[in-house]
């Protein structure tokens, strides 16, 4: 059974699990942004007076939408239905549907599980940093055979 | 308040790129000299790219635009009424903390575009008789590249070999030699050798959000400890209210909140404005007085306007094969000058530079990076995401605008910082002639993208979060009317004002003006010296 965070209720938990694992579902490689991505944007929202309000507002809008178009509550909804009812929001409330992609895309990427997942070392780009490679700097022979290009007072 | 009696020589405001080298020079020549620095210093190794969630930071208290990273040292900017938002820093080291060290020179037109092309007017200053000061601050900043650009007249040996191309590089320049268009390894103000007692760069990526090894020169880490270990006094944390003027109609010294919000007082024979295109003419406004009841030095009416920025395109290439674009320094590879001068028949006057920037981690990259396009949620997610992480290289269009007086920064009304001192608002819009220049550039980074190569390219038209180069506000020039300051800085209003930021440039050129402006701070300081005891009399 889910437990309340600092912003999300327990209630919520629920529809917003489901609502990021429409828009970061999972594949046969990645798990969806539900399962990964939650208490990350509950700690980024409730870290913001101005995230509060605009998250309150737009889940509260969500709820509508799923009940006036499907007389369900979302988390009962298809996942074709789902989408519906995410595509009306995300054309009805641009701000709040801007900011829910930004933060599951942050809580999701950032998170050492996916990173791996991706292919990718878990870790800070300092102190290791990376090698890359010079490159053929040997072709400025080509440019400087084209002549001085800058002009003349 | 407390009055502090002693009275320094000169009081430098300001702790950035152009306070740092100014106050370096007078220091070496044993002059008294103070800055006041709004910001604190900063340990390198606690930036966040030490931190696995450091593509947060660079959202939040890394951002670079002080109204969204909100810090006590920022102040707000009301940037309502423009297209492109300013991004500043507030530390010591100031913007060169966040900036990407991409460290181009003005060229040689870009300092007579009156003479050359009728519009705008000439600098009071050349590019011959900055040259000696372009080459002793690539030395004090430590410069990555090769010297023989065939855009620019002969530099001198770079200090380090060139920031690796890595396969971004390599792809774009097949491009750029499928055209037979210009391009060269940027001059980066980042180490790939160990130099002047700083280390090496190891690629690590986000140059942005400040480097823990001190391989990108920020001047907290190139001028500052040689300013202060030949005698100079930084003041961190002393924020600036306002330029206070004597009976005599000189300015006399500034007044600031100390750490603790206490009003302080400096007293001061001769002041400098170092705090960006933005910064000064805000505290030049709000220094107000019977003498200059429009802000000091502001008996003209230009502090404040033309203000110029830079307006970007972005131009993202998506490519087949893994280019590995999120390692090395984002903003640093290959610059092209094949658009930069004049060339009528093209519809617009004067020209823009292209500087190839690499990509970022994965959460950035979802969110589109510099596009508006976002990698899309649902069921192409993935794949999406497959497609664009490591494999884009993004061409940015830099176009020169112009000088115009309704471009300009003022005293919001309402709006303050923290200690009550009102912020700038910002006014701005793109002229016809830039977005003529604009659709040219888009449609030019198009065809190189794809001469490389690129199965896909998306476009930004303008990117909002592109204020970095604050220039114009307070503009150079001979005479009164249609300048503030002479061709050395200083004040036609108030003699003993001088001010040697980015809000002296006449002109914007087309590329990234760091370089340019801190060469101006060292010709300037060198005026100072040679003239120092008529000054201080």
């Amino acid at each position: 059974m889910a437990t309340s965070r600092s912003f999300f209720s327990n209630a919520q938990i629920e529809l917003v699990t489901a609502i990021l694992n429409r828009i970061i579902p999972a594949n046969e490689k990645l798990p969806g942004a539900g399962e990964i991505a939650v208490d990350y944007l509950d700690e980024a929202i409730s870290g913001s007076s101005r995230l509060k309000r605009i998250f309150s507002h737009g889940l509260f809008q969500l709820e509508i939408d799923a009940y006036r178009l499907f007389s369900e509550v979302f988390p009962s909804l298809t996942g074709e239905q789902m989408d519906s009812v995410l595509r009306m929001v995300e054309a009805d409330e641009a701000e709040f549907f801007d900011l829910l992609l930004r933060q599951t895309y942050n809580g999701y990427y950032i998170d050492p599980r996916i990173v791996k997942l991706l292919g990718l070392e878990a870790r800070p780009p300092q102190p290791l940093g990376y090698k890359v490679d010079q490159g053929n700097i040997t072709l400025i022979e080509k440019v400087k055979n084209r002549g001085l290009t800058y002009r003349k007072l | 308040m407390a009055l502090n009696n002693e009275v320094v020589d000169v009081l430098v405001i300001g702790a950035g790129a152009s306070g740092g080298a100014f106050t370096w020079s007078l220091a070496q020549a044993g002059i008294n000299v103070m800055c006041l620095e709004q910001g604190g210093w900063i340990d390198p190794t606690t930036y966040p790219s030490t931190q696995i969630d450091w593509e947060i930071h660079k959202q939040t208290d890394f951002n670079p635009n002080p109204n969204l990273r909100g810090l006590l040292q920022d102040y707000p900017v009301n940037e309502s009424e423009t297209p492109i938002a300013p991004l500043m820093f507030n530390a010591v080291g100031g913007s060169t903390i966040h900036w990407s060290a991409h460290f181009p020179r003005l060229h040689p037109s870009d300092f007579r575009v009156g003479t050359l092309d009728g519009v705008a007017d000439d600098w009071p200053v050349s590019y011959q008789q900055l040259e000696p000061y372009f080459r002793l601050n690539d030395e004090m900043m430590g410069v990555a590249g090769i010297a023989g650009d065939t855009a620019y007249p002969p530099k001198s040996e770079r200090q380090t070999p060139p920031i690796p191309l890595g396969r971004p590089g390599d792809t774009i320049v097949r491009g750029f030699e499928k055209l037979g268009w210009h391009w060269w390894p940027s001059d980066s103000a980042i180490l790939t050798r160990p130099y002047d007692g700083r280390a090496a760069c190891n690629n690590c990526g986000p140059c942005e959000i400040g480097c823990p090894l001190r391989a990108k020169a920020s001047t907290d880490v190139t001028y500052w400890p040689k300013a202060i270990a030949k005698g100079a006094i930084l003041k961190t944390n002393a924020r600036v209210r306002e330029v206070t003027l004597g009976k005599n109609g000189l300015a006399d010294g500034a007044v600031y909140y100390d750490s603790d919000g206490s009003l302080q007082r400096q007293k001061a024979r001769i002041v400098v404005m170092a705090c960006n295109g933005i910064g000064t003419p805000r505290l030049l406004l709000n220094s107000r007085s019977s003498l200059f009841p429009d802000g000091l030095a502001n008996n003209s009416g230009l502090v404040g306007k033309n203000l110029m920025f830079h307006p970007y395109s972005m131009v993202m290439g998506v490519f087949d094969e893994q280019l590995e674009s999120y390692k090395g320094p984002l903003g640093c590879s290959i610059i092209s000058s094949e658009f930069y001068e004049t060339d009528l028949s093209r519809g617009f006057v004067r020209g823009y530079a292209f500087q190839v920037l690499r990509s970022s981690g994965p959460a950035i990259t979802a969110q589109g990076f510099v596009t508006t396009s976002p990698v899309p949620w649902g069921p192409e997610h993935h794949r999406v995401f497959d497609e664009r992480f490591g494999k884009t290289i993004t061409v940015a269009v830099i176009g020169e605008d112009l000088p115009e007086s309704h471009n300009r920064v003022s005293l919001d009304p309402t709006l303050t910082d923290n200690d009550g001192i009102p912020a700038p608002a910002v006014a701005y819009r793109m002229s016809d002639n830039s977005l003529k220049m604009m659709d040219h550039g888009i449609a030019r980074a198009t065809e190189v993208l794809q001469a490389a190569g690129a199965t896909e390219v998306l476009v930004n038209p303008l990117l909002r979060s592109a204020g970095w180069h604050l220039l114009g506000t307070a503009r150079m020039g001979a005479e009164i009317g249609n300048s503030v300051v002479d061709g050395y800085g200083r004040s036609h209003e108030v003699k003993n004002l001088f001010i040697i930021d980015g809000s002296i440039f006449v002109t914007a050129g087309a590329v990234n003006p760091t370089s340019t402006i801190q060469a101006l701070a060292l010709y300037i300081a060198d005026y100072f010296k040679q003239n120092a005891r008529h000054l201080l009399d």
